[in-house]
């Protein structure tokens, strides 16, 4: 038998080649199969579409019989199948015309970049799992894998989609298309156990001969068993044991993992990660090489003229003068940058170039950046090293927490950082430019790192405060521009000078509180509410600063907001440009946009995933924690408590009603849903009590919990009243009354 | 859902001018809490900010304790956790605003969504979507304003912080996804904790191996050289392969031609009609990668790793802004100041530009950037009350070290995040 020449056609996929099937159906199959002599010892692939070359890494056999020469055959099958197709294939290609193969390449080409594009898209979805690698091989795989965006599961579990593995992948019933369903988990491990006994007798017979010849008692030992034998075994190579029953191969099997071979990995990853623009790089780049030359010749004219000679219709920078250009070499676009200056050192004597020049004197600010510093600035900037950690113990910054309340909006009222106390005042700080994408898309805008005015030493509060106050007002515009090295003439303005008339300004730390009587009745509260003031603190106006401090986060960002509503801008949905951002989005092209669901498809199955899930099984949780702890509270408490839940409970159900809208696809949304639909009005059950449903269990046990924490505090702290009855309020009920309302 | 007050509790502060701005804050919530459906599961409480493509404010998580809020608190479920309403637990709202397309929203709530697990990234919570107005919800992450800490900050927690910064951005690279948009604003850091978030991924994208245009002389980045590698690429046309130029064929001088200086002539044609370069160059000014500014068009993740360098610099200089530039010429301008001209030209090359410049503040060597900083910041050195001088010490030189890792030119010489994490100043024992 000389298989070498005798390559396994592609097109004789067929299922029923599959291993199961009686022998004398194959072999009427095979006959049939291409007509040629390959009748004997034809192997099947059993790889269903055969759409993807390196399928056939994961050939299987049916007969023992064949096994061996199988095994060979199918070696050189995989082995040739890399390089080149079928003998088929080649005679006919050699008979093809030039413009036939030219052809067949192209379709080739775009199937192979379909396919690419195809295991792309869906590459990040598999979840790797390698079974008897080396660490080395398992580490460069995984590097690959990520690069991909696959995953890779240091442990086996059933999250993982595919199996990679270095052993033989044994031949499962299932993986037969007629009598997948009917193979249950059982059979498969019963089928696993025979193949363990005809693997030990195989790989015996193997390592006594040494070369295993067709038997034909093989086949009759199979004959009623449905069960494959390891084909691709190689029999010289018995080291690896056969996989035991509850061998990780076959759970892989029952989990419905695609089980690849090591060098069907590589061979996927491979194509995908190397092939991509080499070729049609190469392609392009031969066959534009005329055109590229024609067009070029142009622009640029012929080459056969003095380099160095000038042309009309060049600009060339004058020789006095200074320039960059940035080009693109490859001469396919237009030049990149081009800046001209003009600067004359004799005549503008003491004004700075027009271009970034690196000062850097001053500590803080930018060193691209001309400032006017006096000394005495300067000695108080350039202050000594810190050293001292800014971090403070997580308990110490938990206690801290405990003291002030975290319930207050305000970040950080407290004195415990004291000397840089203001720089911490407001967290909220930062994030004026949070989002400047202003900056990030335009480099032109205007206003990017917010509040040139907050540069200044924070070590002086008082003074600190009334900037804050003030900064905003300073046309930020005029800020940045003093402050651009371009901007010929003031460049000594800047935020000094912005600082300075901040802190110029009388009397900082007060600096309206006394004018302006209130105008609108409306408004204030919300105001309160966001500046942490409660009702208390107001009263007593010991929280006058603090409001203000508060006040300047706020500020700073709505007279951004109001620069925004004037700001003109683009919408990427109407494709339009707009003067105002307000007038735009109510217009007719925008609500057309806006109301129309279809344009939000995508987004809404996205939104559908990235749900926060309701507390999984909160019902049969709370059960539970009710039967633990045991005691109830009196219905007195009770009925506080359901007030006081009532507003969540309600803006819950509000929830609910706009997670019905959205048909959620998640089995707890959709039982909360059932919950609420199903049984009578949360309302009612409200007014019931405890005994009123299931809902009002969560509520109940929820806060049992709570009040027993809460008596105890008060038990502690002051008092010996018994629990449950003390008519007082603690403190975790003020602040929900707050919240709430 | 707003709380009212008695009138009489008003205070005097209010009274004031920037009531005014307050007042139309309040407008502008209570209109959004009006018009967003879904909104009313939250209490807003302050604006945090502002951008072209969104705002942010800060809100309560009223319905808090029905979730499962595991995976962004790492408490189990409030049943038996602390009281819900003693305690509130603060979000941050995300407003997209209505004139971004759907696909750039999808695009940032997709990457979001991948991010989910990666550490010191900010962990996408729940969105929704109330018509064209899309807002995402995230945890509020205590933060302080990079201005107030910069300049006190000691060497010591700058270890912390970076630690975070990378340890995100390794996460991200990892997902072949590119922040692009790196700098103190989207990173919330808390210097009392130590704790750093990276957020705002709107201007994000995945890197796409497939689109790789290859006209650079740089490659594909492979697992083994994450950054890609530098290889002369002869597959594309470049006027630096004409005769004498930097890359001409068996011309072991064509280096030396290029540092001769510019030619007799340079200009340029004057009515160009080839396309401009489409290269993204989304991120901020100062924080761009000079191959962004050189509109490569094969970006890698490691412009994150320059961006990330420059808050380095930033903190190590004590310099904030460190750059001041109206625009990507004068950025590049900026750029070559300080790494001199030849390096800039080598830059330009390896993106298959030219770098052509006369201007004098432009040296030819330029400076090692730990030159660069050690002059804008001569004291940095100083141990002064350290208690350990000589830890403070090589702590600066392996902080000094890092900036230069970060701060490579050449894109491939740039360190991965992984390799930054294990380098001296950052690896942990």
């Amino acid at each position: 038998m000389t298989p070498k020449k005798r390559a396994i056609p592609h097109e004789d996929i067929h299922c029923r080649n599959v291993p199961g099937y009686s022998p004398s159906k194959r072999s009427r199959s095979s006959k049939s199969g291409d007509g040629s002599s390959a009748a004997e010892g034809n192997t099947d692939p059993s790889t269903g579409t055969g759409s993807l070359a390196t399928e056939l890494s994961g050939f299987k056999m049916g007969e023992s019989s064949r096994a061996v020469q199988g095994v060979r055959l199918m070696k050189r099958a995989v082995r040739s199948s890399h390089l080149k197709p079928t003998t088929t294939r080649i005679d006919k290609y050699s008979r093809m015309t030039e413009q036939e193969k030219i052809l067949r390449e192209k379709q080739k080409h775009e199937e192979t970049k379909l396919w690419r594009h195809k295991f792309k898209k869906v590459f990040p979805s598999f979840n790797f799992y390698f079974d008897h690698f080396d660490e080395a091989t398992a580490k460069d795989l995984t590097s690959m894998i990520r690069c991909l965006g696959g995953s890779v599961e240091p442990f086996f579990s059933r999250s993982v989609t595919h199996l990679i593995t270095t052993r033989q992948i044994p031949v499962v019933l299932s993986e037969n298309s007629d009598k997948g369903k009917e193979s249950s988990l059982k059979s498969a491990k019963v089928g696993a156990a025979e193949r363990t006994k005809e693997l030990n007798r195989l790989a015996f017979k193997s390592s006594g001969k040494g070369r295993i010849s067709p038997t034909k008692s093989a086949p009759d030992n199979f004959k009623n068993k449905s069960i494959p034998l390891y084909s691709e075994r190689n029999p010289f190579d018995d080291s690896a044991p056969p996989p035991a029953a509850n061998d990780i191969l076959l759970k892989a099997q029952d989990f419905g993992m695609k089980i690849w071979r090591h060098d069907k990995l590589l061979t996927i990853l491979k194509m995908l990660l190397d092939e991509p623009s080499v070729p049609a790089a190469a392609a392009t780049g031969n066959k534009q090489d005329l055109s590229q030359m024609l067009e070029r010749e142009k622009l640029f004219g012929t080459h056969e003229r003095d380099p160095s000679a000038a042309r009309g219709d060049y600009y060339y920078f004058p020789k006095n003068g200074f320039y960059l250009l940035v080009e693109d070499a490859t001469m396919d676009h237009r030049p990149i940058m081009c800046a001209e200056y003009e600067y004359d050192r004799r005549n503008q004597e003491g004004k700075e170039p027009p271009w970034p020049v690196l000062y850097g004197e001053l500590e803080g600010r930018c060193p691209f950046t001309k400032y006017d510093v006096t000394e005495s600035h300067r000695s108080r900037l350039n202050r000594e090293n810190n050293h001292q950690t800014l971090r403070r113990t997580v308990s110490l910054n938990c206690i801290n927490q405990r003291i002030h309340g975290p319930r207050s909006p305000r970040p950080s009222n407290d004195g415990f950082f004291d000397a840089r106390a203001s720089a911490y005042q407001m967290a909220s700080g930062n994030s004026v430019s949070i989002t400047s994408n202003i900056a990030s898309t335009t480099s032109n805008a205007l206003n990017d790192h917010g509040g040139y005015a907050q540069r200044v030493p924070q070590n002086r509060r008082v003074t600190e405060l009334g900037k804050r106050m003030h900064t905003p007002l300073v046309p930020s515009q005029s800020a940045r521009i003093s402050a651009s090295p371009v901007g010929s003439g003031g460049s000594g303005l800047g935020p000094v000078a912005v600082a300075a008339s901040g802190s110029g300004s009388s009397n900082p730390a007060s600096p309206a509180a006394s004018t302006t009587p209130i105008s609108s009745l409306s408004r204030g509260a919300l105001v309160r509410r966001m500046l942490g003031m409660t009702e208390h603190e107001s009263k007593t106006g010991r929280a006058i600063p603090q409001g203000i401090r508060r006040s300047a986060s706020a500020s700073i960002a709505t007279l951004r907001r109001r620069e925004q509503d004037r700001r003109p801008g683009y919408c990427e949905n109407c494709r339009v440009k707009y003067e105002s951002f307000d007038d735009h989005i109510q217009s007719r092209k925008h609500r057309k946009f806006a109301t129309d669901a279809g344009n939000f498809v995508d987004i809404d199955q996205l939104l559908l995933r990235v749900q926060r899930p309701l507390i999984p099984d909160w019902i049969d949780f709370s059960d539970a924690t009710r039967e633990d702890t045991g005691s109830l509270p009196d219905d007195e408490d009770e009925l506080e408590d359901w007030e006081r839940y009532e507003n969540s409970a309600e803006s819950a159900e509000g929830h609910n009603r706009h997670a019905y809208e959205f048909e959620y696809a998640q089995p707890y949304q959709t039982e909360y849903t059932e919950l609420l639909e199903g049984e009578e009005p949360l309302e009612n059950k409200i007014d019931k009590g405890p005994a009123g449903g299931r809902f009002s269990d969560y509520y109940h046990t929820g806060e049992v919990q709570h009040l027993e924490e809460d008596t105890w505090h008060h038990q502690v702290a002051e008092r010996g009243d018994t629990p449950y009855t003390s008519p007082d309020v603690g403190p975790g009920e003020a602040d929900a009354g707050e919240v709430c309302d | 859902m707003s709380v009212y007050l008695p009138e009489e509790a008003l205070d005097l502060t209010l009274r004031s001018q920037p009531c005014k701005e307050l007042e139309r804050l309040e407008a502008e919530i209570r209109d959004m809490e009006e018009s967003i459906e879904g909104l009313d599961q939250f209490q807003i409480v302050d604006k945090l900010g502002e951008g072209t493509f969104s705002s942010v404010y800060k809100a309560i998580d009223l319905n808090h304790h029905f979730y499962d809020n595991y995976a962004w608190t790492g408490k189990m479920s409030n049943l038996d956790q602390d009281r819900p309403s003693s305690k509130h637990v603060h979000v941050a709202l995300k407003r997209i605003y209505v004139t971004s397309s759907p696909s750039r929203i999808l695009n940032e709530l997709d990457i979001l969504e991948q991010l989910r697990d990666a550490e010191h990234i900010s962990y996408l919570i729940t969105a929704f979507r109330s018509e064209d107005q899309i807002v995402a919800v995230m945890p509020y992450s205590r933060h302080a304003d990079f201005r107030d800490y910069y300049r006190i900050i000691p060497i010591c927690d700058l270890k912390c912080y970076f630690r975070c910064l990378f340890r995100a951005l390794r996460s991200a690279h990892a997902a072949n996804i590119i922040h692009r948009d790196v700098k103190p604003a989207n990173f919330l850091y808390d210097p009392k904790t130590g704790e750093g978030t990276l957020c705002d991924f709107g201007l994000a994208e995945r890197f796409e191996p497939s689109d790789w245009r290859g006209k650079c002389h740089h490659t594909l980045p492979t697992p083994d050289f994450p950054h890609g590698r530098t290889e002369i690429n002869r597959n594309v046309q470049s006027f630096h392969f004409n005769p004498g130029g930097a890359l001409a064929v068996n011309s072991s001088v064509g280096r030396a031609k290029v540092d001769m200086g510019p030619p007799e002539r340079v200009g340029y044609l004057k009515n160009d009609t080839r396309p401009g370069v489409r290269a993204n160059r989304a991120g901020t000014r100062g924080f761009r990668a000079p191959e962004v500014l050189f509109k490569c068009q094969d970006q890698t993740p490691s412009l994150d790793i320059w961006s990330a360098g420059i808050i380095l610099l930033a903190f190590l200089t004590k310099r904030f802004p460190l750059f001041n530039s109206n625009d990507d010429t004068e950025a590049l301008l900026e750029l070559a100041t300080i790494f001199g001209k030849r390096r800039m030209e080598q830059c330009a090359l390896l993106h298959n530009r030219t770098f052509l410049c006369n201007i004098p503040s432009i040296e030819q060597g330029g400076q090692r950037i730990v030159d660069f900083i050690v002059k804008l910041n001569p004291r940095l050195r100083e141990a002064g009350s350290h208690p350990d001088p000589d830890g403070h010490k090589e702590d600066v030189e392996q902080a000094l070290d890092l900036a230069r890792a970060c701060l490579h030119l050449d894109c491939t010489r740039r360190w991965t995040a992984n390799q930054i994490l294990n380098h001296p100043f950052l690896a942990e024992e």
